[in-house]
């Protein structure tokens, strides 16, 4: 046999770059991570890539887990086994697996995932999806060192806070956690060692009382 | 590059094994990774690509109990928990683009040249017509050829997959095949 069939290059840039969503879980990291790298079993191996077939942000882990493999010692892939698939995602990929042939043998000839009913434990890795946190401190504000005092928009009921405080260099500066408020005043103490115009960037987990806990982006404050 | 030093695996876990464990500081590993996230960032993330890499490292600080400047880990472990807090990240946004009004937007500038609209919606509708495309084929040549289109070569997928070379070769050849006909019939140009 020759080589395939080539494909012209802004095909292969299209499917990389494509924005595709699937309604199915996601795999956790490390299983794509393991798949990419040849060091999980090979039945997880395609269950991911079927996966990744269908879902940009997971196509942009597998290209990452590929150029960090790039970067780090290779793979040790004598470790390779082909046991059965044994995650709760393969399970339920695997579910999704034999749904999708039973629908062939009925006459389908696109097997479209939406069609199959919602499986219940779905849940476990695509929660509802969460509200986004805002800082409602206004950008690149500059705060007093007895009043950096950091507020963020609510979770939803019921949820508590972490919030991470640190210096451009990543050095902590603060840490507060199980905040029932989405507010939190540094202490000044903690900034007593800071020169002025300091940049600080400040971070907020969520933890809502159900579902997934979330990150906000990285917000930035400076220090009079 | 990461710096080699033999070590006791007194940063991170043990190194496991005999001989020198690459090690990395986290002003690397943010240089590094914002290389590899510069690499593989679609369009519909590059405006959000530098808080991608922002928020992972500060994540990892926390994760490592970061505590001094210039302290060094072992570069696996590192790497193993950048990649996790990477992925997390993105998804993270993913989720917010689909909650948020301003939804998943691709950039308006590429390499600091401004995308023309028609391209960015050319190049949207292609992807989405051969990611259909992909769809469409069976199960063993859809992993292959998925992969095949991310740059892996027949080996490496036989590899990857737990499949005797030949075996990939003919699942990524006839599924090539197929997706060109596939698109084709779609009236693009293969």
């Amino acid at each position: 046999m020759t080589g395939p069939p080539s494909l012209a290059p802004d095909l292969l840039a299209a499917f990389a770059d494509a924005d595709v969503r699937t309604s199915g879980p996601c795999p956790p990291a490390d299983e794509i991570w393991a798949a990419a790298r040849g060091e999980g079993d090979a039945a997880g191996a395609r269950q991911v890539a079927l996966h990744v077939a269908e879902c940009g942000a997971c196509t942009v882990a597998w290209r990452l887990a590929v150029e960090v493999a790039r970067v780090t010692p290779p793979a040790d892939l004598d470790r390779r086994t082909e046991s059965t698939p044994s995650s709760r995602w393969r399970r339920i990929a695997s579910v999704g697996a034999a749904a999708a042939l039973a629908a062939g043998l009925a006459g389908l000839f696109v097997i479209d995932a939406r069609r199959f009913p919602a499986r219940p434990d779905v849940g476990v890795y695509r929660a509802a999806a969460p509200a986004e946190v805002r800082s409602l401190l206004p950008d690149g504000a500059v705060l007093p060192r007895s009043e950096v005092h950091l507020r963020w928009t609510a979770g939803p009921e019921g949820s508590r806070y972490i919030v991470r405080v640190f210096t451009e260099d990543l050095t902590s500066v603060a840490e507060a956690g199980d905040l029932a408020a989405p507010e939190y005043l540094v202490p000044e103490s903690r900034l007593a060692g800071l020169p002025a115009g300091a940049r600080l960037l400040w971070q907020v987990t969520v933890v809502p009382p159900e579902g997934d806990r979330f990150t906000s982006p990285t917000f930035a404050v400076r220090l009079r | 590059m990461a710096k080699l030093r033999v070590v006791s695996g007194r940063n991170g876990p043990p190194a496991g094994g005999p001989g020198p464990e690459a090690m990395l500081s986290l002003e690397e590993l943010r240089s590094q990774l914002e290389r590899l996230v510069d690499r593989v960032c679609p369009s519909w993330l590059t405006s959000r690509r530098d808080d991608i890499v922002q928020t992972a490292v500060i994540r990892v600080a926390q994760i490592i109990g970061r505590s001094e400047g210039n302290a060094t880990f072992a570069a696996s472990y590192l790497w193993r928990v950048a990649y996790s807090v990477t992925v997390d990240e993105i998804r993270q946004l993913r989720r917010r683009q689909e909650t948020s009004l301003e939804e998943a937007s691709v950039a308006d500038v590429v390499d600091g040249a401004p995308r023309d609209p028609e391209a960015r919606m050319i190049g949207r509708q292609i992807g989405a017509a051969i990611r259909d495309c992909v769809r469409r084929l069976g199960a063993s040549r859809r992993a292959a050829v998925t992969l095949y289109l991310l740059g892996h070569s027949v080996p490496e997928i036989g590899r990857l997959l737990g499949w005797p070379t030949k075996r990939a070769e003919n699942l990524v050849y006839r599924g090539v095949a197929e997706l060109r006909r596939c698109l084709t019939d779609k009236g693009y140009q293969p």
